[in-house]
């Protein structure tokens, strides 16, 4: 195994797999900073160009490389306009925004990409330690496990609704109910779609979040007249934002290993990682009555949690040859044209691709740390713009990732209809992130509620999995209020 | 939320691939550019990113425009789910028929419209083949493990998973547990070939069918798992040992109404991974497709690449003899159809009303 980590680290930095590499890293990089782009679209794009590519260290350079780092420059627009950058940043907006507004862009900046760095290096050691295991960890999870995931995932809603858990409640049923429109992906059977084309694909996760947080928050700065910042002064929050890490340094691990978690299970999805580590920071937490209005810990979690996420999905595409999510299908596409074969043989003969892409992944974000690092102070003054400054562009931003996304003028009224539901909850009180996690969860918990029950019968409640999960979801929910602590969360999420 | 999320093993993403190679077909139409030149073909794929016909979507849609005079842009636009319905609907109500709008589409999409039902808005007849991509017929792999349950009738039944109850090689199980006896039940939902092949591992489900060879041998080295049987009428290059459903059937093979349900729904699956342009698409333009297609069968990169994703068996078939085949398999007598939907029924699978 020794021989091939070294072998798989020489191939790995030679001068054209590092320029590769750090090409990867700045597509990805790019594209995380434009909200609406997500990687996914970005690997589709150049799968054409690497399935002509002869030698598969280069292919693993450039498309694992741009595939790790695509959720840490995603933290720039979530903390500084409220818009995610990427599926896997939604949670972030949650206290970097707040704190952006506090004057402390530049801090959460910071602790946003050294969280990133510390995810990005945890996973792939977590990959690493995972090989002689990869399997069964995999094959541990069923379709009933799967449920009982979605529906704790489900369960943050009371973490998220703050003060209002019955209009949090009605906001994440409106979010799964948003989940059911479109045609039904077993039988294509029409739901709520009436039978107009655009909705038979179901509603965009990025519409809805750009229409719920950013246009809301634009009409908020121009009806305040003033910058993002209260403040105008970076400070020393650049310095301080790396220490917060370091001063939570446990939670980053946390974060991370809770990123790998949800990585690894091929069918809870990319945008999942962010929300659970956020919430697993709320409960488990002292002092959290600043979450949702600024909290440092609000964005480490989840930054954390995002960039470890994609080491995780890399176990079940090493281990069997199934990719833990889109990009790694992509990925997986351009390994089968140039002669990878993922799946056992990755595990055996193939080890050494298999180390190429774990050093990949660890100096992929290095790289994308240090160059996301060296434009916070710049990029972070955006927030002493005027308000007719920043609102138009914020607007250009939005409504440009909206279009991006499908090239379809019908998102761009999607993201309207989003944006007045959004401007609406945030006046009258209600939480905007029960709805999108709703939205989030919503097709899965279906899928596998159906899965389930037609294969199991009732009988899938009594699988030990299921149990020990639900016994886990009960302490979660409980185990705060037990603590006393509610109110003090209560207050934290009530901003969002 | 569906197909439109970046993860959600449903995504609707955009390639732009440029055409790269040479061109060797005529690069200039008699008085100027070729049509295609300059513009863009947008090719839609009835699954998520990653499965068979999403790889033979991307790799017709790098070849392709190597042979077409002008060598256009590719897009490449995932529409999974209902078996291909929903794909299919958008493509009839949609597609633009000017050469720039094609659809790679699989034998579920062609299985669904004999299956019928409300939500059913498109006719595969009418449209036109590009060319088709067959990787030989399906393997039936089951787990060592549930294989002795599958002739015993008290014992616990033996669960095939689909991703839509519609995919042409359920037929032969549905047919076996009728004529056969064999102890089965159907789970369907799954999103695609990735959770499938998950679930067989896991035990989640016991049977499932692919027709890629590359994929059954990878399941085999694992040896918990073993072929049942394959579903195409002779027996597959490098599976010689394997019998056929026919085989297997032997002297219990019905006659009459029963047989053609049965061809009609797992018919399709001869034709596999196919490329089709809308309805009324000019024949000028469909001659220089089919054309390029022919043209790109011959190509030595792409049939390594081919090999690469679907093994050693796959191969493929002109437009007309594509089209020939869609129009065979979807023809249906209403006695036929009939039996197809009973037969559906009394094994738990998703029906829709006839449209007739």
């Amino acid at each position: 195994m020794l021989e091939a980590a070294i072998e798989g680290l020489q191939s790995i930095l030679t001068p054209y797999s590092l320029a590769m590499m750090s090409l990867g890293v700045f597509i990805g990089s790019l594209v995380g900073f434009l909200p609406g782009i997500g990687g996914p679209t970005t690997l589709a794009i150049m799968l054409p160009f690497v399935m002509v590519m002869k030698d598969p260290v280069t292919v693993i350079a450039l498309l694992v490389g741009m595939d790790a780092v695509g959720n840490t420059a995603s933290a720039f627009p979530s903390i500084l306009i409220s818009v995610p950058g990427s599926a896997g940043s939604q949670a972030t907006i949650l206290d970097g925004y707040p704190m952006a507004k506090r004057g402390e862009a530049a801090r959460a900046l910071s602790a946003s990409f050294m969280a990133s760095l510390v995810g990005g290096i945890v996973g792939p050691l977590i990959l690493l330690a995972s090989l002689p295991i990869l399997r069964p960890l995999v094959l541990a999870f069923s379709s009933p496990e799967f449920f009982v995931l979605t529906l704790w995932g489900l369960a943050m809603v009371g973490v998220l609704s703050g003060n209002a858990p019955v209009k949090g409640l009605i906001a994440g049923i409106l979010g799964v109910f948003i989940a059911t429109v479109g045609l039904d992906m077993k039988s294509g059977i029409e739901r709520f779609a009436f039978g107009e084309p655009y909705l038979w694909e179901g509603i965009s996760l990025i519409i809805v979040a750009l229409g719920i947080f950013g246009v809301p928050e634009c009409i908020d700065l121009a009806s305040r007249k003033s910058s993002i910042a209260e403040r105008h002064e970076l400070g020393s929050g650049f310095k301080e934002g790396i220490l917060d890490v370091f001063r939570n340094l446990w939670l980053t691990i946390r974060s991370s290993a809770i990123g790998i978690w949800v990585g690894f299970l091929p069918g809870l999805g990319s945008s999942v990682a962010d929300w659970f580590a956020y919430a697993h920071t709320i409960q488990t937490e002292k002092n959290t009555e600043n979450f949702g209005k600024g909290d440092v810990r609000g964005v480490i979690a989840p930054e954390a949690s995002n960039n470890a996420k994609e080491a995780g999905s890399y176990i079940p595409t090493l281990a069997f040859g199934i990719p833990g999510g889109t990009s790694t299908a992509l990925i997986l596409v351009a390994f089968t044209a140039v002669g990878i074969n993922p799946g056992p043989d990755m595990l055996t003969t193939q080890l050494n691709f298999t180390f190429a892409i774990i050093w990949t992944l660890a100096i992929a974000n290095i790289i994308a740390v240090a160059f996301c690092m060296a434009f916070v102070k710049p990029i972070a003054k955006c927030c002493f713009l005027p308000f007719y400054t920043i609102v138009p562009l914020i607007l250009v931003f939005v409504f440009i990732g909206a279009f991006a996304a499908h090239f379809n003028h019908y998102d761009l009224l999607a993201l309207l209809v989003f944006s007045a539901l959004g401007f609406m909850m945030r006046r009258h009180g209600w939480p905007r992130a029960p709805l999108l996690l709703g939205v989030v969860l919503g097709t899965k918990m279906e899928l596998y509620l159906w899965l389930s029950y037609t294969r199991y019968g009732v009988e899938w409640l009594l699988r030990p999995g299921v149990v020990i999960l639900f016994i886990l979801l009960l302490a979660s929910v409980f185990y705060p209020i037990w603590q006393g602590r509610r109110g003090g969360v209560s207050r934290a999420a009530e901003a969002m | 939320m569906k197909s439109r999320l970046p993860y959600h093993l449903s995504a609707s993403l955009a390639v732009v691939s440029l055409a790269l190679g040479v061109n060797l077909g005529p690069t200039r139409a008699e008085g100027g550019d070729p049509y295609y030149a300059g513009k863009t073909v947008k090719i839609l794929v009835s699954s998520s990113p990653g499965g068979g016909t999403d790889a033979a979507a991307r790799v017709v849609a790098r070849f392709l425009p190597k042979y077409i005079p002008g060598n256009p842009q590719t897009i490449i636009q995932n529409m999974p789910g209902g078996g291909g319905t929903i794909a299919n609907n958008y493509f009839y109500a949609n597609a633009k028929a000017d050469g720039l709008w094609l659809f790679q589409d699989s034998s579920a999409g062609l299985g669904n419209f004999s299956r019928g039902g409300s939500h059913i808005n498109y006719d595969p007849r009418e449209n036109l083949a590009v060319g088709s991509i067959t990787r030989g017929g399906s393997l039936m792999m089951i787990s060592k493990a549930a294989k002795p349950r599958l002739t015993d009738p008290k014992a616990k039944k033996v669960v095939v998973g689909d991703s839509d109850g519609i995919r042409t090689w359920v037929s032969t199980l549905v047919w076996a547990a009728e004529y056969l006896g064999w102890n089965v039940r159907f789970v369907y939902g799954y999103p695609g070939t990735q959770e499938l092949q998950l679930a067989l591992r896991q035990g989640e489900i016991d049977v499932w069918g692919t027709s890629n060879a590359k994929l059954v041998r990878g399941l085999m080295k694992e040896g918990k798992h073993e072929i049942l049987f394959q579903h195409e009428d002779d027996r597959r290059p490098g599976f010689k040992e394997v019998p056929t459903f026919v085989e297997v059937l032997g002297d219990k093979k019905p006659k009459g109404a029963s047989w053609e349900a049965y061809l009609a729904w797992s018919g399709p699956n001869e034709i596999d991974k196919f490329l089709i342009a809308p309805r009324g698409t000019p024949d000028n333009i469909m001659a220089t497709l089919r054309q390029a297609f022919v043209q790109m069968a011959k190509d030595e990169e792409f049939k390594q690449q081919a090999t690469n994703f679907f093994g050693d068996a796959w191969r493929t078939r002109t437009g007309k003899k594509t089209q020939l085949m869609i129009r065979e398999v979807t023809t249906i007598s209403k006695e036929a159809e009939d039996f197809l939907t009973k037969i559906r029924k009394k094994y738990g699978l998703p029906t829709g009303e006839q449209r007739r």
